[in-house]
């Protein structure tokens, strides 16, 4: 886990900008007794919203549409592997007839 | 790595604005997660993220003109926010998609392409509503040793606002994860919640070190204790307790505390104290010499076995 000063270094932003960007909600930190605790995902987050920031240009109205956008189409990713998951559970047959068809 | 100047595209003298520009037009093209699962485009990325580095940088950029420094070592470790996208970790971000807030329908929601795939509406048509479990939610919490060590109650506040009281036990290993029946996310149709499951990161201590269920403790000594012997005051995780040091202790030996160390299967562990002779801060006359007349009358080889092995 990681602290606010960490994401600060890491990250090279400052403490105001990140801590905008947890109370925007874009950022999901867990508070432990008081301080902030940035799990791994929360650190690329915050890497990919400076990105979208700084080397991307984008203004701050566009940034929560496009983590919405990304958000979204991984829960997508998600949902296909578990359909997918579930298909390779099934007899060789109904495996072959699904293939059939999506050949089609 | 290449040049920097090749990498952007642009001409040794581009100004820091065309620098810029040349950047952010690669950067937009390249992002390694708006561009998921291309090695290749992530690689470009960190070659023109490493070639921005240095280029906007008036300072670098002139050290590298000059050929004092050259262009690799420039792009910085880190993770992109698409390596997670099937992480446990990420799934409080992916959970709340659609419009629906956390705990909503998230990955989980299987039911839209069930009811696609057996010739049923969506799930808001009447009747065809399921009861849903709730998603599991996962949390990562880092605790100090001392708390993994003896047991916490920790409140932890959710980025949604909920609150969560966690109790720690006695214990507790790095990376374990505890599960907190129905406070994951709100079931959907009279459904039950889910769980939330909390993933504990034990921080190192300065002090003691965990192998198994014991712990382990450097602790300094005097000359004169160790020579003497006596009794000590150890810290363990309960505080401190009185050691008896036997009399000529070298460095390195160790003593055992017994039923001192960590809860876990099968009972206690114990503590390890491993000596080390430490001398008075600055030399000291009085040691000198009471210690010449004596090597003198008294030689002894503690290297013998040393000489034997070699």
């Amino acid at each position: 886990m990681k602290t606010l000063d960490d994401i600060v270094v890491t990250c090279r932003v400052r403490r105001i900008e990140v801590r905008r960007w947890v109370e925007a909600g874009w950022l999901l930190p867990v508070e432990v007794d008081g301080d902030l605790q940035f799990a791994e995902v929360d650190v690329a987050r915050a890497h990919l919203i400076r990105d979208l920031r700084r080397a991307l240009g984008i203004n701050e109205a566009a940034i929560p549409v496009i983590l919405d956008l990304i958000d979204q189409r991984q829960a997508s990713e998600q949902r296909l592997r578990r359909v997918l998951e579930a298909l390779a559970d099934q007899p060789e047959d109904l495996r072959q007839a699904v293939l059939e068809r999506l050949r089609r | 790595m290449r040049d920097p100047y090749e990498t952007l595209g642009i001409a040794r003298s581009a100004s820091q604005d065309e620098i810029k520009a040349a950047y952010r037009k690669l950067a937009k093209k390249l992002h390694p997660d708006l561009n998921p699962g291309d090695a290749k485009v992530e690689s470009q990325f960190k070659d023109v993220s490493g070639a921005y580095e240095l280029l906007s940088d008036a300072d670098k950029r002139g050290r590298f003109d000059r050929g004092e420094i050259d262009a690799a070592g420039a792009e910085t470790q880190r993770g992109f926010y698409n390596a997670y996208a099937g992480s446990q970790e990420g799934a409080k971000y992916r959970a709340r998609q659609g419009g629906h807030n956390m705990g909503g329908m998230g990955e989980d929601d299987m039911e839209d392409i069930l009811s696609s795939m057996f010739g049923g509406g969506g799930r808001r048509r009447g009747g065809a509503a399921m009861k849903m479990r709730g998603q599991d939610l996962n949390y990562s919490l880092a605790v100090d040793f001392l708390d993994a060590a003896r047991g916490a109650t920790k409140r932890i506040t959710l980025p949604e606002g909920g609150q969560l009281d966690v109790k720690i036990p006695a214990g507790i290993e790095d990376g374990a994860s505890l599960r907190l029946t129905g406070k994951g996310g709100q079931g959907f149709n009279g459904g039950p919640q889910g769980d939330a499951f909390v993933t504990i990161q034990v921080r190192p201590h300065a002090v003691f070190r965990r192998e198994g269920r014991d712990v382990h403790i450097d602790l300094p000594i005097t000359v004169g204790e160790a020579v003497l012997g006596g009794r000590i005051a150890v810290p363990t995780i309960d505080g401190s307790v009185q050691m008896s040091v036997p009399k000529g202790s070298s460095t390195g030996k160790t003593l055992r505390l017994k039923e001192r160390g960590l809860t876990g299967k099968g009972g206690r562990g114990d503590q390890f104290v491993h000596l080390q002779i430490v001398l008075p801060d600055k030399p000291d006359e009085a040691l000198e010499a009471a210690l010449k007349e004596w090597a003198e009358e008294h030689p002894y080889d503690p290297r013998a076995s040393l000489k034997r092995a070699t």
